[in-house]
């Protein structure tokens, strides 16, 4: 059938004509509503980049000056410029940091919080509750709370200290080494909490007669997870790792409560988004702030790009 | 699914009694304006007892204008730049504090209304307050861009057991000796001797008595040139080396340090450890007075604790004075009233009541300066003033982006501060450098 | 038999010791927010608050905006969850079970969305709620997360796995799809209606970053924000009130997570597998 064919068909016939409508108007609302504030507004963010502004006055087209100097400040970061010329630079540094310590541990960690909580020992549903509490619960609140065991004095070096004597009295939010340690201690907890519950879902759909065969040929329950569990978990595991991923390279939350807005000493808690944010609403520099948005997505969806491409195709 | 049936309704239930209060609330705070004028005032949350004052007097305000409703919003972390934030989105509010630091950016940024636009009797008013307050908020077109609602001056609080266990009255009158006697102070008390910010307002008042000229930060070569002086540099040494000496050596030794900064003694601020005794010595403004009274009332002025003028030098001897106006919105729709507000808490009245009366700060009009009712320790202040070669205003450098470069030179000396307690050491010619390069970024 | 036990023991050894790492700063916290500031900083920690005192709560509530961002946070999270389910069902309905031009086109830019970041666009976001005067104004929030693609995605998902019979029939006594929805598609979902209205109220409970954008006066705030703002005062050092702040804060949290924890679970299941 033609394309004029189909159309006259569909337009003819009263019953295709109503479902168009009916279903057109039914989907109205949820596509205006994010075509807009998700389309139009990259296409904004896009069109602003290339504008010096200051929300006051009217805006100033400088062609690729706000890339150029996001540019400058990745090189010369890269070639050791001093902080205060490269948070850009900075915030780049420590979120690939934060994302390489936090995606392995809080993903084996939701692995191992899930087998416990699916292993129906004893006292398997109160850890559960216990596993899933911290993911439910706001990340700023979680922040604010470990504010505190962070201190010198705190939890956190009273415990250490316990583990391993010697271990001293850092004070970890002040210190440019100890900070984003810091803040991947606190997400890991909160993460790895929110991941085990898809995995603890994804292990409940684990058909139980595979599990059962698998133990009368004399597997034990080391071997059954790697040979039977973890295979048909794959697609969850690399699934977790995706947006395990995405969203520690986003991380701003926990910067901005840790480590405060200007992204504490020596931007040694600067983040990529806690920069564009300061760029875009403390230094009203918005047309900076959209050209930085655009350079780090896309620094951070190419390589995520590729690697969907690559093992992903399980689990789509 | 009997239960969630019930929890269903349960939720639609709750949600719907919220959206109802939440709305209605919401109503109410609409309706308002029709019945009275709405005014947004804002400034920096300094702590519970300026809050708490400032709720005071603008109660005082609503009792002799009933029209008018004053809504008080501080705001806590970067106050200048929240509020030039908040403008392009008309969500400014109608009166804000401007300090002198960001006057001339606000101006030139034009959010700031000028009062002679608004007040034809101008002259008068600004008769009513000292010349040198006014003039950081007088714009290029030589109108005033808002009301100074107090002053204050920055001094050295003392506290008088710890200086009397060393042997001393007052503090030394020098910086030089000032410094060496901290040591003897912790001594003999076994308590830090000073806490300090480690920040411009201490540097800028150390440097200015050890010689140097005044800082002239309107171009990189003036930049350059002013932290290549040589008493610039001498001071910068001796700040440092204080910090170095008195608490990164002394920690490593296992003794008591003399000099800390706030956060070493689980402090927010200066005026708080000098207030819970965890230091002997600070260098803060007008505005510590009213805190102490109000958080550590045991802590008396006069008996336990006194002031002295500070430290000065070869230079001379100096101190700084800060002012905050309260600015229009530009685009405020009730200008008139605003400035009303503003008139009256800057005015003779309101400071009366809540400079004089409260003890807040110094006032900023003339003839309150005679006041009876003035506390005695402000009282003191004032009358040291005829100790100094000059009192320069806040922020003390020639520079329209003064605020921003504030903060950057105070994020440098932070992180040298920070760098020194891991490295032990610190290098002079490095801080300088990133302090010359840190303020070009500025300007 | 022998070696199971051990196996079961060292996996009830391993539940416990991961038991006391996740609800540690929960008890931690609940035992410091009846403690003065000066035993909360003792080291080594103390246990048993002494004096046990209700100060840190009360401090608390003495804030008058406090109650104010209860209810913002409350408005906030009832019209996201009301408008989510009603216009997300909508869509997803529409999606799964209606035949029509550009259907897939539409649903597939719509899907393409999720991977769209906030930051991306939270500078347009702010200069378009400017426009609307909605700056500092708690309804943006609402307005910003009316209807999300994932309530959409999810809808949809849930839709496709209901037997098709069901609507074939009423198509049949000619009742038209949008009354067919309402009737039908509705009443149907309810397991689906609970986990969007837990998931948007408490991602509005949550919600930090696109607050801190648009809200700009403190009596605006939302919980989080304003917990956040009351206790970073520069001149604020002592942590117990913040940490009742966040024990209060997490209440509905803890109560939703109570009532619900079998559906969130199993809603996640139809997240991830039904795809």
């Amino acid at each position: 059938m033609s394309l004029k064919n189909k159309y006259h068909v569909f337009f003819s016939s009263k019953k295709h004509r109503r479902e168009f409508l009916e279903g057109v108007l039914l989907i109205l609302p949820a596509t205006i509503m994010n075509f807009v504030f998700g389309y139009f507004a990259f296409i904004y963010t896009f069109y602003l980049s290339f504008f010096k502004w200051n929300y006051i006055t009217q805006p100033l087209f400088i062609g690729m000056e706000n890339y150029v100097r996001a540019f400058n400040e990745l090189i010369g970061g890269l070639l050791g410029a001093r902080w205060y010329e490269a948070p850009f630079f900075i915030g780049l540094r420590n979120v690939l940091i934060y994302t390489a310590i936090v995606v392995p541990i809080q993903t084996v960690l939701a692995i191992v919080l899930a087998a416990i909580a699916s292993s129906r020992v004893r006292g398997s549903s109160i850890f559960t509750t216990s596993y899933l509490l911290p993911g439910f619960t706001s990340s700023v609140i979680i922040a604010l709370i470990f504010i505190y065991f962070f201190s010198q004095k705190g939890f956190i070096n009273y415990i250490l200290n316990l583990i391993i004597p010697g271990f001293g009295y850092p004070d970890w939010l002040y210190l440019k080494s100890l900070i984003i340690p810091a803040m991947a201690i606190v997400a890991i907890w909160g993460t790895s909490s929110n991941l085990a519950i898809l995995f603890i879902a994804a292990m409940q759909s684990i058909p139980r007669d595979v599990l059962e065969q698998a133990r009368l040929d004399g597997a034990g329950p080391v071997r059954r997870f790697i040979h039977v569990v973890f295979p048909l978990i794959k697609p969850t595991v690399v699934y977790a790792i995706i947006v395990g991923t995405i969203g520690a390279l986003q991380m701003f939350d926990l910067s901005f409560v840790m480590a405060g807005p200007q992204g504490g000493i020596e931007y040694s808690g600067m983040t990529v988004v806690l920069d564009i944010y300061r760029t875009a609403f403390l230094l009203l520099d918005p047309g900076y702030a959209s050209a930085k948005a655009i350079v780090f997505l896309t620094l951070m969806y190419i390589p995520t790009v590729l690697f969907l491409r690559k093992y992903g195709g399980g689990f789509r | 699914m009997a239960l969630s049936k019930r929890v269903i309704l349960g939720i639609v239930v709750i949600a719907i009694i919220a959206i109802a209060v939440g709305l209605s609330l919401n109503l109410v705070g609409q309706q308002k304006p029709s019945v009275a004028v709405v005014i947004r005032f804002s400034g920096w949350g300094a702590g519970e007892t300026e809050v708490k004052n400032y709720e005071k007097a603008i109660g005082q305000f609503s009792k002799q204008y009933p029209g008018v409703v004053v809504k008080y919003e501080p705001i806590s972390q970067m106050y200048h730049e929240n509020i030039l934030a908040s403008f392009p989105a008309g969500a400014a509010p109608d009166v804000f504090y401007v300090d002198s630091s960001w006057a001339s950016i606000f101006i030139k940024q034009g959010v700031l209304k000028a009062l002679d636009d608004i007040d034809p009797g101008i002259a008068s008013v600004k008769a009513q307050y000292y010349d040198f307050l006014l003039k950081p908020f007088m714009g290029p077109d030589g109108k005033l861009y808002g009301l100074p609602k107090d002053w204050s001056i920055l001094f050295l609080a003392y506290n008088k057991q710890c200086l009397a266990r060393a042997g001393l009255t007052t503090p030394p009158n020098d910086w030089p000796s000032f410094i060496s006697s901290l040591k003897a102070i912790t001594d003999a008390t076994g308590k830090p001797a000073l806490v300090d910010h480690y920040h411009w307002r201490t540097f800028v008042a150390m440097a200015l008595a050890y010689g140097a000229p005044y800082p002239d930060f309107t171009s990189a070569d003036s930049v350059r040139a002013w932290f290549n002086n040589d008493a610039v540099k001498k001071a910068l040494k001796d700040y440092m080396d204080l910090y170095l000496d008195g608490y990164v050596k002394r920690m490593d030794a296992g003794k008591t340090p003399y000099v800390v900064l706030p956060r070493d003694v689980d402090s927010g601020w200066g005026g708080e450890a000098f207030g819970k005794q965890a230091a002997c010595l600070t260098l803060e403004g007008s505005w510590m007075i009213p805190f102490i009274r109000d958080q550590f009332p045991n802590f008396k002025y006069g008996e336990q604790w006194d002031i002295a003028p500070l430290p000065g030098g070869p230079g001379g001897r100096f101190t700084l004075a800060f002012t905050v106006i309260l600015g229009i919105n530009s685009k405020s729709s009730h200008a008139e009233d605003a400035y009303r507000f503003a008139k009256y808490i800057a005015g003779k009245e309101g400071q009366e009541f809540l400079v004089i009366g409260l003890g807040h700060t110094l006032p900023t009009v003339k003839e309150l300066a005679t006041s009876p009712n003035m506390w005695p320790e402000h009282r003191k202040t004032l009358d040291q003033l005829n100790v100094y070669n000059n009192v320069y205003v806040w922020p003390t450098m020639r520079s329209d982006k003064a605020g921003a470069i504030i903060g950057t030179i105070d994020t440098v000396l932070q992180s040298h501060i920070a760098n020194m307690k891991q490295t032990k050491t610190y290098d002079l010619n490095s801080l300088i450098n990133d302090l010359i390069n840190s303020i070009i970024k500025n300007l | 038999m022998k070696k199971r036990f051990y196996y079961e023991l060292i996996t009830i050894l391993i539940g416990a010791f991961f038991f006391i790492v996740y609800t540690m700063p929960f008890i931690r916290s609940l035992v410091v927010s009846f403690m003065t500031w000066e035993q909360a900083s003792q080291i080594p920690p103390t246990w048993i608050p002494n004096p046990f005192i209700l100060e840190n709560y009360m401090r608390l509530f003495r804030i008058e905006l406090f109650p104010k961002w209860v209810i913002n946070t409350l408005v906030y999270g009832s019209i996201v969850s009301i408008s989510n389910v009603l216009l997300g069902l909508m869509a997803g309905y529409s999606f799964a079970l209606l035949r029509y031009l550009g259907r897939d086109l539409i649903f597939n830019a719509l899907l393409a969305l999720i991977m769209l970041p906030m930051f991306v666009t939270m500078v347009p976001l702010y200069v378009i709620l400017a426009q609307l005067r909605l700056i500092d104004n708690i309804f943006a929030l609402p307005l910003l997360g009316l209807v999300g693609v994932n309530t959409v995605f999810m809808a949809k998902q849930y839709f496709l796995s209901l037997p098709r019979e069901f609507f074939e029939a009423a198509k049949l006594d000619g009742a038209s799809y949008i009354r067919a929805f309402f009737e039908i598609a509705l009443p149907m979902a309810k397991p689906l209606i609970i986990t969007i209205t837990v998931y948007q109220f408490l991602g509005a409970w949550n919600a930090f970053f696109l607050p801190i954008i648009v809200l700009k006066s403190p009596e605006n705030f939302v919980y989080t924000q304003g917990l956040n703002y009351a206790f970073s005062r520069a001149w604020y050092v002592e942590y117990t009130p913040i940490i009742a702040g966040t024990l209060i804060g997490s209440i509905p949290t803890l109560l939703f997570f109570i009532i619900f924890r079998r559906f969130l679970i199993g809603s996640i299941v139809i997240r991830t597998y039904r795809r």
